[in-house]
């Protein structure tokens, strides 16, 4: 499901849930979604997976074959 | 008038238990009022303990620091045979059925519980305006927020209602208010103080400890709170300062800080490097992504936890918080799992960061204790929002678990007290405690 498409979801969600004050607030929580799901640590299913202590290694400035 | 000073005196009978608990219940009478920092004052109690622990003291049956000494307990903490309320209707029939171990383990050291203070509902908010029983205020200016989560914990100290008191942590909650309102909050390692028997916001991000009037008190009640095989009867010594070597996380920690706030920080860490510490730069890669990663956690955490009174009782939640917790819903499993390999990769870039020094150095809170009502502040220009910019010193070593205190290092020109922030290693508490004492006595100076 891409960012679009769960905002519009829960925002529909919200107005049928008579809480329409959470709707500016879904925005917010999409904006870091979006960063989130920019990150760098994130997998990619077409390439190499990272391994488990992935994020050990990355910190550490080594592989993560 | 602090810990330190009090217990060789109550210990040598000099001072009784039973006048110390009087003359903070006077403070209760005589400012709760106006500050709201208690939600239930336990005196009768308080007061019975208190005999029973000069008895004590006087038979040869002296327990440590803590025997006779007047503590709060913010609300989410069991305290046997009262509510618990956590500042919300939703918990408005509850009354605990034990201590938390927490409690257990103060009055095991003969600490005397004069009451349970306010906070921020569920402790989901920055500010304890959000709470049941109406908004807690800062001693230094009442129309202003005395930080939060743990606000009433900060306020009882700042004003001596009570010696000690235990608050939680999630995001900084005993670092923002100890800042806010200009006293030392020390956040423990994660899991190494037992959080059973208290209210959960994210169990994974979830700290309990002291905030306290220096940083020898907030050690007092550390050491006691930690588990028996873990405590030392001495008293950590100041480490020397010129042996003192702090990294500076520069970027995100120092770049949306108010300018006054901005002023007394760097102008600590000037004091210090002018007195013979060594402050050298060190990096948080990720830094940047430190508030999406805790924000998908905690919300996916309290979503959890209170999935089931937000159907059946919604009403019962302050309208801010049952929003906060109605969005958190939202969160997707997927975005949750990505948080989790963002938090163990934050938690090793501070690993890194604290090679080769002590501590790091940084804010305790980007801003003043900010009006009550404000939702955003302006810094640098633009406003941001109030809950953003108090968050942001302090969740990152949320995420990391490391252990981190806050202490005072100055006021602004209106007089709000502003928060120095020191980060140790895990495993090593006590060092962490050893540089605090060497910042407090060289800024005091």
């Amino acid at each position: 499901m891409t960012i679009a498409e769960w905002l519009a979801d829960a925002k529909a969600d919200a107005e049928k849930r008579g809480l329409p004050e959470l709707i500016p607030m879904l925005e917010s929580l999409a904006q870091a979604t979006e960063r989130l799901r920019a990150a760098d640590w994130n997998d990619d299913a077409s390439t190499q997976p990272t391994a488990p202590s992935a994020a050990a290694d990355l910190a550490q400035g080594g592989s993560t074959e | 008038m602090t810990i330190a000073e009090v217990a060789p005196r109550i210990a040598r009978g000099e001072l009784k238990s039973e006048k110390l608990t009087e003359d903070c219940l006077s403070k209760i009478e005589a400012l709760n009022p106006k500050l709201n920092a208690f939600i239930l004052v336990t005196g009768e109690q308080a007061l019975a303990r208190a005999r029973q622990a000069d008895k004590e003291i006087a038979g040869g049956r002296y327990l440590g620091r803590l025997h006779g000494i007047p503590v709060s307990l913010k609300d989410l903490i069991d305290l046997e045979g009262t509510p618990t309320t956590a500042a919300s209707r939703v918990r408005r029939d509850h009354v605990a059925a034990d201590d938390a171990v927490v409690t257990r383990r103060l009055r095991e050291a003969g600490a005397v519980f004069v009451g349970k203070t306010n906070l921020h509902e569920f402790a989901f908010g920055t500010t304890t305006e959000d709470s049941a029983f109406g908004p807690a205020r800062n001693p230094v200016d009442p129309t202003r927020s005395p930080g939060g989560s743990s606000g009433g914990s900060a306020i009882a100290i700042a004003t001596g209602m009570s010696l000690g008191t235990v608050g939680t942590d999630t995001g900084g909650s005993i670092r923002i208010p100890a800042a806010a309102c200009g006293i030392v909050g020390l956040k423990p390692e994660w899991g190494h103080i037992s959080a059973t028997g208290v209210v959960p916001l994210s169990r994974q991000l979830d700290h309990v400890g002291p905030l306290a009037a220096s940083v020898t008190d907030a050690w007092i009640q550390y050491n006691a709170l930690q588990p028996p095989s873990a405590r030392t009867i001495e008293l950590p010594e100041a480490a020397p300062l010129n042996r003192l070597r702090l990294g500076m996380p520069a970027g995100y920690l120092f770049d949306r800080l108010d300018a006054d706030v901005e002023r007394s920080v760097m102008a600590a860490i000037d004091l210090l490097r002018r007195q013979g510490a060594t402050v050298v730069d060190v990096t948080l890669p990720h830094a940047n992504d430190i508030a999406a990663v805790y924000l998908h956690l905690v919300f996916g955490d309290g979503a959890e936890y209170h999935a089931r009174t937000l159907v059946t009782r919604p009403e019962d939640y302050t309208r801010n918080v049952r929003l906060r917790l109605e969005m958190a819903r939202y969160v997707l499993a997927e975005d949750y799992i990505r948080a989790l390999r963002g938090k163990a990769l934050i938690a090793a870039e501070v690993d890194r960061a604290l090679d080769g020094v002590q501590a790091l150095v940084t804010p305790a809170l980007a801003i003043p204790a900010p009006p009550i009502g404000a939702t955003t502040m302006p810094v640098k220009g633009g406003p941001d929002a109030v809950r953003s910019l108090m968050l942001r010193c302090s969740q990152p070593f949320n995420l990391s678990g490391h252990p981190a205190l806050s202490l005072p290092c100055g006021t602004t020109p209106a007089g709000l007290p502003v928060g120095l922030q020191l980060v140790g290693h895990k495993g090593r508490t006590p060092a962490l405690v050893q540089a605090a004492l060497a910042v407090e006595a060289a800024i005091a100076s």
